[in-house]
C-alpha cells in the first residue's frame, strides 16, 4: 500500500467513514457527552487510544485467535485497555475521571471499536489497523467535538466551561439536555450527509451494498448473504 | 471436550491470562497514586475549613462525643468536625474547622435540603452565617441566629457548639454533652437518690412562694423543688433528702400544698361560659381554679392536617392571676405558632391578670393590617397571627369563665 493509500486509510475514518456521523456507530457515549467541550473531548481522546491500541493487538493476533472465539477475544483485549485507560485516568486525572464517570467503563462496549475490530483489524496487518484505529478515533473525536461545541455554545453560552459574554443572556437550555443531543445529532447528520454527497459521497437511500459506506471492506455479495460455518474471516462483514 | 475446542480455550485462557498480568501490573503502579489522589481530594475538602490542616487521619467518635457529630479528623493543625443537624424543614451536613488553640478557623455547609421547604429563602440567609464563627471558642461561644431563619440558624450553632465540645473531648477534656433535658431528669434523679425515673413537671395549681417549679417522679417515689439552681427531692413520705441551703420548712410547705391539690371538676358551668374554647373548669381546696381550654389555632382555621385545636392547660389563683400555664397538645406550624408550646410562651401569661391579657388581632381575617407584636402584647407570637388570637382568646374566655364561677360563689 502507498503513502497515499495510508493517509487515505486516516482521513476515510474521519469523513468518509466517520464512524459517528457516516456509519452510525457509538451513539451512547456521543449524546451522553457532548453536553460539555471538555467531556466530549476526554470521551474523544480515551476512545482513540483504546481504538488504535485493540486495533494493533487484534490485528497482531489475527492469525492466533481462532475465528469460533475471537469475539470473546476482542472483547477481553478491548476491556483491557479500557482498564488500562480508567486506572491512568483515576491517578493522573481526577477530574476528568469522574466527569466521563460510567461512560468510561462503556467504551468495553462502545461499538465503533469492537466494529473496527472485526471490520477491518482482524484482516489488515499492524501498521494500517493502528492507522484506521487513528481515523475512527480521530472520526469520533471531531464528531464528538463538533456536537458538543454546539450544545455548549447554544446551550449554556460557554465553550470549554468559559462563559461567552454575549451568548450567556441567549441560552437555549434544551440543548443541553437528552432532547437537544439528538436534536444537534441530527441536525449535524443531515449536513455531513448533504456534504459528503456533494463530493461524490454513497447515496444514503441506497440500502445495496453500494450504499455501505463499509462496502470497500466488505467482501459478501449481498447483506442477506447467510454466514457460514466455513465462511473464511474476510468474508463476514 | 471436543479435540477443536481445546486450542480456542487455550488461546482465549492465555489471553486472559496475559491481561490480567498486565492489568495488575498497570495497578501496582497506579494503586498509590490513586489512593493519594483520593486522600488529597478528600483532604481539600477538609481544608476549606481548615487551611492549615495536613495529613488528616479520621478519628473514632463514640458515645462520649455530641450525638450530633458524624464524623472528626486529626490533622497536624487541628480538627475538623462533621455534624448532621436538622434545621427548619431537613438535615444540614455542617463541617467545622477548629485549630490546635481550640479556636474555629471556618465553617461551610457541605449539604443541605433546606430550600426544599416553602420557604426557599430561609437557607441563603443562613449562608452569609458561614465565617461568623470565626475565632471563637468554647468558653465565648455564642450562637448567630439569623432572622427569618431561626431554626436553620439555630441548628447551625448547634452544630457548631457540638464541634467544639468534641474537640474539647478529643483532646482529653470532659465536656456535658447532655441535652438540657437531660440534664434537668439528671439532677431530679440525683435530688432524689433515684436512678433512671422519670420525673414529669407538675403543673401549678397553687401558688408555691420561693419554689420555681416541681417535678414529680413517674414511679411516685416522691417529688422534687426546683429553687433556683439547687433541687431538693422530697420521698413520698414526706421526708425531704437533702435540703441543703434550702429552707427546709418552706419545702416541707410547698409539699403539703402540691399534696392538697387535688382537683374538683365543676360539672356545671354558668351559662354565658363560650364552650367552644371552654371544655371543662376545676377548683382546688385553696380556691384557686383550673380551665381546660380548646382554640382554633392555625391548623384548625384551615382544617389542614386533621384540624387539630390547640388544647391548653390554664389555672387561675383565687385573686385573679395566671398561676400556671400549658399547651397540652397543637400541630402548629414548625418555626411558627410552635413557640405557643415553649416555657418562655407560658412565663408570658404567669402571673398575667385578666387585664393584662389583651387580643394582639381583633379577628384571625384581619391579619393583613394587624400583626401580632411579641413586644407588646402577653401570648403575642410574630408571623402566627392564627395561634396567638385563638390562643389570647381562649385565655380571655377562661378569665370570663371565672369572673362567672367567681361570681356565682364557685358553683361545684
Amino acid at each position: 500500500m502507498n503513502k497515499e493509500n495510508k493517509l487515505m486509510i486516516v482521513l476515510r475514518g474521519i469523513i468518509m467513514e466517520n464512524p459517528v456521523l457516516i456509519l452510525i456507530l457509538g451513539t451512547c457515549p456521543t449524546l451522553a457527552t457532548t453536553t460539555s467541550v471538555v467531556s466530549a473531548f476526554s470521551m474523544g481522546i480515551a476512545a482513540t487510544v483504546v481504538l488504535i491500541c485493540s486495533n494493533v493487538v487484534i490485528s497482531a493476533l489475527r492469525k492466533v485467535i481462532p475465528d469460533s472465539v475471537r469475539i470473546p477475544c476482542y472483547i477481553v483485549i478491548i476491556a483491557a485497555f479500557v482498564t488500562a485507560v480508567q486506572m491512568l485516568l483515576q491517578a493522573y486525572l481526577l477530574d476528568i475521571y469522574n466527569m466521563l464517570g460510567v461512560y468510561l467503563a462503556l467504551i468495553v462496549v462502545n461499538c465503533i471499536i469492537l466494529g473496527r475490530a472485526e471490520m477491518y483489524a482482524k484482516n489488515n496487518n499492524v501498521a494500517d489497523s493502528a492507522l484506521d484505529g487513528l481515523g475512527m478515533g480521530l472520526g469520533f473525536l471531531v464528531a464528538l467535538l463538533l456536537i458538543s461545541t454546539l450544545r455548549e455554545v447554544l446551550g449554556n453560552g460557554s465553550f470549554a466551561g468559559i462563559e461567552i459574554p454575549f451568548l450567556s443572556y441567549f441560552k437555549i437550555p434544551i440543548l443541553t439536555k437528552a432532547p437537544g443531543g439528538f436534536l444537534v445529532y441530527g441536525i449535524v447528520i443531515a449536513i455531513m450527509n448533504k456534504l459528503t454527497e456533494k463530493k461524490g459521497g454513497v447515496k444514503r437511500k441506497s440500502f445495496s451494498c453500494e450504499g455501505c459506506p463499509s462496502s470497500g471492506h466488505c467482501s459478501k455479495v449481498s447483506c442477506s448473504e447467510p454466514v457460514s460455518e466455513n465462511t473464511s474471516a474476510k468474508e463476514v462483514g | 471436550m471436543k479435540k477443536s475446542n481445546i486450542m480456542p480455550s487455550i488461546v482465549l485462557g492465555a489471553i486472559c491470562l496475559i491481561v490480567g498480568l498486565l492489568l495488575s501490573l498497570i495497578n501496582s503502579v497506579t494503586a498509590p497514586i490513586i489512593e493519594e489522589a483520593q486522600n488529597a481530594a478528600a483532604n481539600a475538602a477538609l481544608a476549606i475549613v481548615l487551611p492549615e490542616g495536613k495529613n488528616f487521619d479520621e478519628i473514632s467518635i463514640d458515645e462520649s462525643y455530641p450525638a450530633v457529630i458524624t464524623k472528626g479528623y486529626k490533622a497536624d493543625g487541628g480538627f475538623v468536625f462533621q455534624s448532621s443537624v436538622t434545621g427548619k424543614s431537613s438535615g444540614l451536613i455542617i463541617l467545622c474547622g477548629i485549630n490546635s488553640d481550640g479556636k474555629i478557623v471556618g465553617t461551610k455547609v457541605i449539604a443541605e435540603q433546606e430550600t426544599d421547604s416553602y420557604d426557599a429563602n430561609v437557607f441563603p440567609l443562613v449562608e452569609g452565617t458561614e465565617g461568623k464563627y470565626k475565632g471563637m471558642d468554647i468558653d465565648n461561644f455564642e450562637p448567630w441566629l439569623v432572622s427569618g431563619a431561626t431554626l436553620t440558624s439555630r441548628a447551625y450553632g448547634e452544630a457548631v457548639k457540638a464541634s467544639l465540645q468534641a474537640f474539647a473531648i478529643a483532646n482529653g477534656g470532659s465536656v456535658d454533652v447532655r441535652t438540657p433535658e437531660q440534664i434537668l431528669q439528671d439532677n431530679c434523679n440525683e435530688a432524689l437518690g433515684t436512678t433512671d425515673v422519670k420525673f414529669t413537671k407538675w403543673f401549678a395549681t397553687e401558688s408555691l412562694s420561693g419554689i420555681d417549679a416541681v417535678y414529680t417522679a413517674d414511679d411516685n417515689s416522691g417529688r422534687v423543688f426546683a429553687v433556683g439552681e439547687s433541687f431538693i427531692g422530697v420521698k413520698a413520705d414526706g421526708t425531704i433528702v437533702n435540703a441543703g441551703s434550702a429552707d427546709a420548712a418552706a419545702i416541707t410547705a410547698a409539699n403539703t400544698a402540691v399534696s392538697a391539690s387535688a382537683l374538683t371538676e365543676i360539672t356545671s358551668l354558668p351559662e354565658g361560659v363560650n364552650t367552644k374554647f371552654v371544655k371543662k373548669a376545676y377548683v382546688t381546696a385553696s380556691g384557686n381554679y383550673v380551665f381546660d381550654l380548646e382554640a382554633t389555632g392555625y391548623q384548625a382555621m384551615f382544617d389542614y392536617g386533621n384540624g387539630t385545636v390547640i388544647k391548653i392547660k390554664l389555672s387561675i389563683s383565687a385573686d385573679g392571676k395566671i398561676i400556671d400555664c400549658l399547651t397540652v397538645s397543637h400541630d402548629e406550624s414548625k418555626g411558627f405558632g410552635d413557640a405557643c408550646a415553649t416555657e418562655e410562651y407560658y412565663d408570658q401569661f404567669r402571673g398575667a391578670s385578666d387585664a393584662d391579657i389583651k387580643l394582639s388581632v381583633t379577628s384571625p381575617n384581619a391579619q393583613q393590617d394587624q400583626i401580632p407584636d411579641e413586644s407588646v402584647d402577653k401570648g403575642a407570637i410574630s408571623s402566627a397571627t392564627y395561634t396567638t388570637y385563638g390562643y389570647q382568646k381562649a385565655v380571655k374566655e377562661a378569665f370570663a369563665a371565672y369572673n362567672s364561677l367567681k361570681s356565682n360563689g364557685g358553683d361545684k
